[in-house]
């Protein structure tokens, strides 16, 4: 029934009430509904994830409603093509990595299929042709290999090398 | 400052391989190698490596190469690393020198050439190296879509398999030297190789390191001259290895040493130097011919009749007769292959001179037999006499660190039930032993071998 409401709690305490049919695009709860018969006057816990980034899930879940469902990924075939991000996405995307990680979390909780896609399409992007050295400060990762072991790796490699 | 709760790092790996899956993985290996220990890690799963495509797609289906400074990372850092792990490559013609020079890919089994025209690709293989499962593989090779080719070693590390039936077999003007290496026993001698030499009209060097199981004949010199080089008019180099090994039974007569010779009279290449088994028990005869010098790594089922002679190429050597191995024989061994590293023997047969050597008696040379480079001895169907013969430290002075495989009743016999004296320095040398066939391991072996790594094998 179009326009029908559940509420769902993010884990600081917030409740959002949300269409249906938008919540639904969310497997994990699709299934909380429909397979475990939860009343949809009951507020659905979602342990996982806190308001500022349930909020952002609801835009764009609100936003891409109406979109076909996404083909299944063929692994072998898959089209490694990351430059088909929407004009609409890569403005909802705009946010600091933090929030981003966050998103991708989330859309792995909820099982999303799109937003996950397109959060994980985003930092595929931001890894595209820097060096490990770029990497490291975009993503301040710090490098911890040891001088000992990268000469291990390469004697390793020597060693695969004689086989 | 910015604070960034959640970092890429902390991502969990079923996350981190849906990001990685969105990049090729070229892009994968270039970026994340060496960026930290978990991502160096999960960037080298086979998953990113089998599959390379180095270079960039432009519209229109066209390629370009990769930048220089990015393909030269690639080539000097991550290829190192990874070049085992490489199954598939696609190039394209002007980075693919860089790439084939930067290392080996032994594992490479597909290669992709793209921006180049068909006859153009063809006409880049002039020369190749390649390792087969199957002897009649190699027709593949030859079946006219490597025209261009002049040199062409084969390694074949399987046994026989039908050979395709349609298949273009016409002539191989172009090849120049062609190699072939199998070690297992063939039975398409003349359905499959002599054919196929055939098409080499205008060879100038072959090496054959065959072992040919033979329907009713050894090949000899005649056969050699008649089916190979009379249809080699350029041939100037012949190099070769060749066991044959016929049925007994199906002999009418039996052909000696001196048979084989006459058949190399005035054989124009090198010296060649051929013996003789009849083994009666096995019922089957071996003739093995072969050019002097050789430089094969290996050398099998060598007999009592081995003339000797100096192979320092080889590294893996096996025994077998139907006549005893005397001490003497052992000394000849190490003469003729200084830098042996392994060694099988396969022999039922006692010694006849044993007695002598323990008495010191007789004209034998009794020598303490050394073999400086020895690594593994592996004993098959062996008569206790030759697990004695190198254990006991008056007749064999083991390297250390040697690697056996021994059946544990024999090892309990000829260390007398692991109290002897005369092997225990010999038995402290050794690394490795693998006890073959059922036998259960006792304190007392454990204690004679304290610093041994003794292990069961069933096999």
């Amino acid at each position: 029934m179009a326009g029908h409401k559940i509420k769902l709690q993010s884990n600081d305490g917030d409740i959002f009430d949300v269409e249906v049919e938008i919540a639904k695009l969310s497997i994990t709860i699709k299934t909380m509904l429909e397979d475990l018969s939860m009343n949809e006057e009951e507020i659905i816990p979602l342990p996982n994830i806190n308001s500022a980034i349930f909020k952002k899930v609801i835009q764009w879940t609100t936003h891409h409603k109406d979109d076909p469902p996404l083909p299944p990924e063929d692994d072998e075939n898959r089209e490694k093509n990351t430059n088909d991000i929407s004009s609409w996405d890569q403005e909802f995307l705009k946010v600091d990595q933090g929030t981003l990680f966050e998103l991708i979390l989330a859309a792995n909780y909820l099982d999303i299929k799109g937003l996950l896609d397109v959060t994980c399409t985003s930092v595929a992007n931001m890894i595209k042709g820097k060096t490990s050295e770029e990497i490291r400060q975009t993503f301040n990762i710090k490098n911890d290999f040891t001088p000992q072991e990268e000469e291990q790796i390469k004697k390793e490699n020597e060693w695969c090398e004689n086989k | 400052m910015e604070h960034l709760s959640i970092k890429l790092d902390d991502l969990p790996d079923e996350i981190l391989l849906i990001i990685f899956k969105k990049l090729d993985n070229f892009a994968i290996l270039y970026s994340l190698t060496g960026v930290n220990k978990r991502l160096h890690k999960i960037a080298h799963d086979p998953d990113f490596t089998s599959h390379l495509t180095l270079f960039k797609h432009l519209k229109y289906a066209s390629v370009s190469a990769l930048p220089d400074s990015t393909l030269s990372r690639f080539c000097l850092q991550i290829v190192p690393e990874i070049h085992h792990k490489i199954k598939w490559l696609n190039v394209e013609p002007a980075s693919m020198e860089h790439i084939f020079l930067a290392k080996n890919y032994p594992n490479l089994y597909g290669l992709g050439v793209y921006g180049i025209d068909v006859s153009s690709a063809i006409s880049l293989f002039t020369e190749l190296h390649v390792s087969l499962e199957y002897l009649s593989d190699c027709l593949y090779f030859l079946d006219g879509r490597f025209n261009a080719l002049r040199v062409f070693h084969v390694n074949v590390l399987s046994g026989d398999k039908d050979p395709p039936q349609i298949i273009n077999r016409e002539n191989l003007p172009n090849l120049r030297y062609f190699s072939l290496y199998c070690t297992f026993e063939t039975v398409v001698y003349d359905e499959l190789i002599i054919p196929l030499l055939c098409r080499m009209l205008n060879l100038e060097q072959l090496d054959l390191d065959i072992v040919v199981e033979s329907k009713t004949t050894f090949i000899d010199g005649n056969d050699l001259k008649e089916n190979i080089i009379n249809h080699m008019s350029r041939l100037n180099t012949f190099t070769f290895s060749i066991r044959s090994l016929v049925d007994l039974r199906n002999q009418t007569e039996l052909r000696s040493n001196e048979d084989i010779q006459h058949t190399f009279k005035n054989f124009k290449y090198n010296q060649i130097i051929s013996y003789v088994d009849h083994f009666q028990e096995k019922q089957y005869s071996q003739c093995h011919i072969y050019s002097y010098p050789n430089k094969r790594k290996y050398w099998n089922n060598i007999t009592n009749n081995f003339p000797g002679g100096l192979y320092k190429y080889v590294r893996e050597v096996s025994l077998y007769d139907e006549r005893p191995f005397e001490h003497e024989y052992f000394l000849r061994i190490g003469e003729a292959f200084p830098f042996m590293e392994e060694l099988t023997i396969n022999n039922k047969k006692p010694q006849m001179n044993k007695l002598h050597r323990e008495s010191k008696s007789g004209n034998e040379d009794f020598s303490i037999i050394k073999y400086p480079h020895l690594t593994r001895v592996k004993f098959l169907a062996v008569h206790d006499d030759y697990v004695e013969q190198f254990l006991v430290d008056t007749t064999m002075c083991l390297p250390n660190n040697v690697f056996l495989a021994v059946c544990g009743q024999a090892l309990e016999r000829v260390t007398e039930n692991f109290t002897r004296n005369t092997t225990r320095i010999n038995c402290a040398k050794l690394r490795l032993v693998y006890l073959v066939g059922k036998y259960e391991i006792t304190q007392q072996l454990k204690d004679y071998f304290p610093h041994t790594n003794v292990v069961r094998r069933l096999v």
